[in-house]
């Protein structure tokens, strides 16, 4: 049975020739939007698989540790009642026989039943914050959950002997899994699916709470001063506030004389439009603009003083030079 | 109106849908109707807000923090299908024995299997003609190891009994879904399924041996309870391996990925069905192989295997006789 949601080619459209070079996927919901998601990428993933062979390795030990503690109990119970004896060495059989029973499922099916229980997060997923998804954007069911996890020791293939490598032992053991078959073919697809991804049709996500965000607050008056002065009749484009909020954006993450060079590219033609004082900071200038695309200023003009000793920056700058829109250099 | 009076008004929405999601993604999270209900609602309104974020100019943060919450309540919205016992029930009892019975794949790995397991057999058995092929293949500890746990083998306590079972489980099923996933890449699946054949074949061909002896007849005994499910589920997960690795060469007019996804939600089930062969052998081999003659006759054993064959018979033939099922639209009408 077809879901009418279901996309009928394979898959879904990502990375249309156009887009920006990221590792996004775009998801088509039946609510017919559009939304993305973050691929994750191949270290990542391998980082998040190496955690879980460590805790599927961690839990099988300890188990199996208890296990023999509790044989040793059950045999010594019943060594010294030759009655007994029999009963308990078929007790201890009969529970070795489950410690393998449940070896075998631990090993076999554990990322098979993590997935399918917990929306498709195993336990080293969620530490590095990934999650396995359908390539249409919805939860994986438990066939896929299964089929991927049995696939992927297709995937770990070729493994290499850490002894013969290293010449610690002349037979081959201490086997490692290379991954390579996954490596190459994620090297093929756009999206980073190994080979258990690309016959399940899922897809690995990164998995972030949104974060809050909204405007960024520019505490710093001679923007808003700066932002009345911006002749009222300019529209900013839609390219232009875009723009612009990705420039406010980083701002917080660069140096001065980055922030002064990239703002020139846009601050020059922008003062020659507006036929401003060319040594206004350009750094200013944007930001006020930003501050006037995306606010109201009305109450700001109503409480508009002009600029006067209010506008002291913060860092020291000769009182002589000071200018309140000049480049500080 | 401008982007800032607007996040104003957005944002409680936004922030009542991160709340519910939150409280979906516990554990046994729950919403009460009117809540899920609000939910509905709110995730609505956000992928509006989301379509048209562009026209509203929001930032792009705004945008990406859409996104990301859409994205999240789009996951809780469209959950996780249930696991459902009839789905899996008529996979693997009505779908699956009708695609092994004409499935080229099986047909294969039985050929490959069964002809280099009577191959090494016929050869390991002809010492005088091909000396030293056993050696060569076991090693001669191995042809030794082989012939004195068998010399005199007097059966298990109940305890041995039941841990080996679950050797046999943790040891062949493995193997079995190993050789399954190794089949996708064909080389080291054929790998996988040839050295199993010939092993297998060699051993029986030097326990067939006159020189055999005691050894001979009790391993004869041995095997011959779980042999029919244990070699059928070997090929069998090597089958079901070998059609996703045989997909996306051989695509039958589909693309390679629809093939590939094809092929392997056909092969599962048959995986499975081999899985489940594996441990019915394992407990035949674990509680029914290891009894000594006194207890159990030879004939018990033999109509076991008879039983198991018959059983698989029933499965493949039987059930997997090609029929026109309600899944598939017949040609012509």
């Amino acid at each position: 049975m077809k879901s009418p949601f279901e996309l009928d080619y394979d898959g879904f459209e990502s990375m249309v020739d156009g887009q920006p070079l990221d590792n996004d996927l775009s998801v088509a919901t039946p609510e017919n939007i559009a939304f993305q998601y973050r691929v994750a990428g191949p270290f990542r993933r391998m980082l998040a698989y190496a955690f879980d062979v460590l805790i599927v390795m961690g839990i099988a030990i300890v188990v199996v540790f208890i296990a023999a503690i509790l044989f040793s109990m059950v045999i010594q119970l019943f060594a010294n009642m030759t009655n007994l004896n029999a009963i308990g060495e078929a007790l201890a059989g009969m529970s070795q026989m489950l410690l393998f029973l449940f070896l075998f499922t631990f090993f076999f099916f554990y990322g098979a039943f993590m997935e399918t229980r917990y929306n498709g997060q195993s336990f080293g997923k969620m530490i590095f914050g990934i999650r396995v998804l359908g390539t249409d954007g919805r939860p994986i069911n438990a066939q896929q959950a299964v089929l991927r996890n049995l696939v992927r020791y297709a995937d770990i293939l070729p493994p290499v002997s850490l002894g013969s490598i290293f010449g610690f032992w002349e037979t081959p053991i201490g086997f490692v899994p290379t991954c390579l078959i996954a490596f190459i073919v994620m090297m093929f697809n756009r999206r980073y699916q190994r080979l258990g991804d690309l016959i399940c049709r899922t897809v690995v996500a990164v998995d972030t709470k949104p974060e809050k965000q909204g405007l960024i607050n520019i505490d710093d008056k001679r923007v808003r001063e700066l932002g009345v002065m911006i002749p009222h009749d300019f529209v900013a484009s839609k390219e232009l506030t875009q723009a612009l909020a990705a420039y406010v954006d980083r701002r917080p993450h660069l140096s001065l004389p980055r922030l002064m060079e990239i703002a020139k590219h846009l601050g020059e033609p922008l003062l020659e439009l507006f036929g401003m004082d060319p040594r206004i900071n350009h750094d200013l200038l944007l930001c006020a603009l930003y501050y006037r695309s995306f606010n109201e200023l009305k109450e700001e003009t109503e409480n508009y003083e002009p600029p006067g000793i209010q506008a002291v920056p913060a860092t020291p700058i000769q009182p002589s030079a000071y200018t309140p829109y000049r480049i500080d250099v | 109106m401008k982007v800032s009076t607007l996040l104003e008004k957005r944002q409680p929405n936004w922030d009542d849908l991160e709340r519910l999601c939150n409280r979906l993604q516990k554990r046994r999270g729950r919403l009460s109707p009117e809540e899920v209900n609000r939910f509905v609602t709110l995730y609505r309104s956000a992928c509006a807000d989301l379509a048209l974020a562009s026209s509203y100019q929001l930032p792009p943060t705004t945008v990406d923090y859409l996104n990301k919450l859409v994205g999240r309540a789009h996951n809780q919205l469209y959950r996780g299908r249930d696991f459902r016992w009839k789905t899996w029930a008529d996979a693997l009892f009505v779908y699956t024995p009708q695609k092994i019975f004409n499935d080229v794949c099986v047909h294969i790995c039985f050929f490959v299997f069964w002809g280099l397991f009577l191959l090494s057999a016929f050869i390991a058995y002809n010492e005088q003609r091909f000396p030293g092929f056993a050696e060569q293949v076991l090693t001669v500890n191995g042809v030794d190891g082989l012939q004195s746990s068998f010399e005199d083998f007097e059966g298990r306590t109940y305890g041995e009994n039941c841990m080996m079972a679950g050797l046999y489980v943790w040891n062949n099923a493995g193997i079995g879904l190993k050789c399954f996933a190794y089949m996708i890449l064909i080389v080291p699946g054929f790998l996988t399924l040839t050295f199993n054949a010939v092993v297998l074949g060699t051993s029986f061909g030097v326990m067939f041996r006159p020189e055999a002896g005691e050894a001979g007849v009790n391993f004869k005994t041995f095997v011959t309870a779980h042999g029919p499910f244990e070699l059928t589920a070997i090929i069998l997960s090597a089958a079901a391996g070998l059609r996703i690795g045989v997909s996306w060469i051989k695509t039958g007019g589909l693309t390679r990925m629809s093939s590939l996804f094809k092929a392997g939600q056909d092969a599962l089930p048959i995986a499975l069905a081999a899985v489940i062969m594996f441990i019915m052998a394992a407990s035949i081999e674990g509680f029914i192989s290891p009894t000594p003659e006194r207890y159990m006759p030879w004939w018990i054993k033999g109509s076991i295997a008879v039983i198991s064959c018959g059983m698989l018979m029933v499965y493949f033939v039987i059930l997997g006789y090609p029929r026109r099922s309600t899944s598939e639209v017949p040609d012509e009408v």
